[in-house]
């Protein structure tokens, strides 16, 4: 933080991170962090741990029959409107993540008006995500919902000897994939592969590892009956990296 | 936004492999997002208790609560896409999801939605016994720690600040201080607080 700016900035980046500087204060630090990169660095911390703050609030069992209504208002929303429009690429990274704008999905129009930081911010990382979507994905809109009688079939992913995640593919009319990786592998870019019994491969598509790991579901373009191997191949040399068996049960 | 409609669960997708319940939380989030009825049961049953609770600290009204984990639930679905899991666990995405939601709520029932002495009793250790906590785990039990190691006066600026979303100048008038001591009481706060995240591995930076 070499710019004078930045001690004034400083002063509000907590503020900033809850969520809760005025708006005077806030224009003023927007402003800096825009050129920034080091007060950027300092408020996407501050959000963090102002985000882990939040999680200490301690469980509380909801009233009877909650989980119930909450989950028929999601379906019959699923049912009555279309799906929630999938970003071009799956953030998994915190590339384009600026102050707290992991959390900072949009807020309702109107309320906590005072309090547009986050997604000020996060207007910048949705910038970088888009920039970041030519080698991206999106869910198509044959992903949409399930479908009676799908199949799951699960698999750990490995590199070498280690287990480095998971994969879960959902079969039926509109199969889908979610793969999580947690380990080092140590690749950026990777292309998503499925290895179908008979040998052909379907490329699920081509995703960044951010420090080895990444989080993303995709349609699958096959089912799972016919699915054998999922495969992360590195997008560049094109190694395999990481592999997951998904013999299907029945 | 809130949804209102009611409607009777029937889950009859039948599935092999594992239980949904056995997956991840990515795994939950995803199906959630797809609209997968088992997925989207198991994930809302994975955590209605962290999501309503931090609704219920923040509103301390468990109607208004039920209907702002509603709306996070909602929220979630529609934005599943956005998150991250190098910022944060699922859980804690839920979780921030909510606390905005509420606090936009509480704004709306009253200037102070919550007695501070009344939050600073929602950071104390929680009972055993959930997948969530024992992913949270040691960097969660390190920040509780921290806070109870605060000056009382930072703990409980930063904690109304954090979990009721009072501005510094709404703290100062809750505390009968200048607002400059608001600022800096908020600020040396979570400064000291990502400090202890950051040195026992938690804040993934």
């Amino acid at each position: 933080m070499t710019d004078p700016a930045c001690s004034c900035t400083a002063d509000v980046l907590a503020e900033l991170a809850l969520g809760v500087a005025d708006a005077e204060a806030r224009a003023s630090a927007l402003a800096h962090l825009e050129r920034c990169a080091a007060c950027r660095a300092e408020l996407r911390g501050l959000g963090d741990t102002a985000d882990a703050l939040v999680a200490l609030t301690p469980e509380v069992d909801p009233p009877d029959g909650f989980e119930e209504r909450v989950v028929g208002c999601l379906l019959t929303a699923r049912d009555a409107a279309p799906l929630p429009r999938r970003a071009a690429v799956h953030p998994l990274t915190r590339t384009g993540r600026a102050g707290s704008g992991h959390h900072g999905v949009p807020r309702p129009a109107g309320a906590g008006g005072h309090r547009p930081t986050r997604r000020a911010l996060t207007t910048v990382a949705a910038a970088v995500a888009v920039a970041l979507g030519a080698v991206g994905w999106a869910l198509s809109g044959a992903a949409r919902g399930p479908v009676p009688n799908a199949a799951m079939t699960t698999g750990a992913l490995v590199s070498g000897q280690r287990s480095v995640g998971e994969v879960v593919l959902v079969a039926g009319r509109s199969p889908w994939v979610s793969v999580a990786v947690h380990g080092e592998t140590g690749v950026g870019w990777v292309r998503c592969e499925l290895v179908e019994r008979g040998g052909e491969v379907v490329t699920v598509g081509t995703f960044r590892l951010d420090g080895g790991a990444g989080h993303w579901a995709a349609a699958a373009r096959t089912g799972s009956a016919q699915v054998r191997q999922a495969l992360l191949v590195d997008a560049y040399s094109g190694r395999v990296v990481a592999r997951a068996g998904l013999a299907a049960t029945s | 936004m809130s949804l209102t409609a009611t409607a009777a669960v029937t889950c009859d997708v039948r599935r092999t492999g594992p239980p949904v319940d056995q997956l991840n939380d990515e795994a939950l989030l995803a199906g959630l997002g797809a609209g997968d009825p088992d997925l989207t049961a198991a994930f809302v049953r994975r955590f209605a208790s962290k999501v309503y609770g931090v609704a219920l600290a923040v509103l301390g009204d468990p109607a208004a609560a039920e209907d702002v984990a509603q709306m996070a639930f909602e929220r979630a679905w529609r934005h599943s896409s956005s998150y991250d899991p190098r910022r944060a666990t699922v859980g804690t995405w839920l979780a921030a999801i909510t606390r905005n939601l509420a606090i936009d709520a509480a704004r709306v029932r009253r200037p102070c939605p919550v007695d501070p002495e009344t939050l600073l009793g929602v950071v104390a250790p929680t009972r055993e016994g959930t997948e969530a906590r024992a992913v949270a785990g040691e960097a969660a039990a390190d920040l509780r720690a921290a806070l109870r190691r605060l000056p009382p006066e930072q703990a409980r600026a930063v904690v109304l600040a954090g979990l009721a979303g009072l501005s510094a100048s709404q703290v100062a008038a809750a505390e009968g201080i200048p607002i400059g001591t608001a600022k800096t009481r908020i600020r040396s706060a979570l400064t000291r607080l990502r400090r202890i995240l950051a040195d026992s591995g938690g804040d993934g930076d």
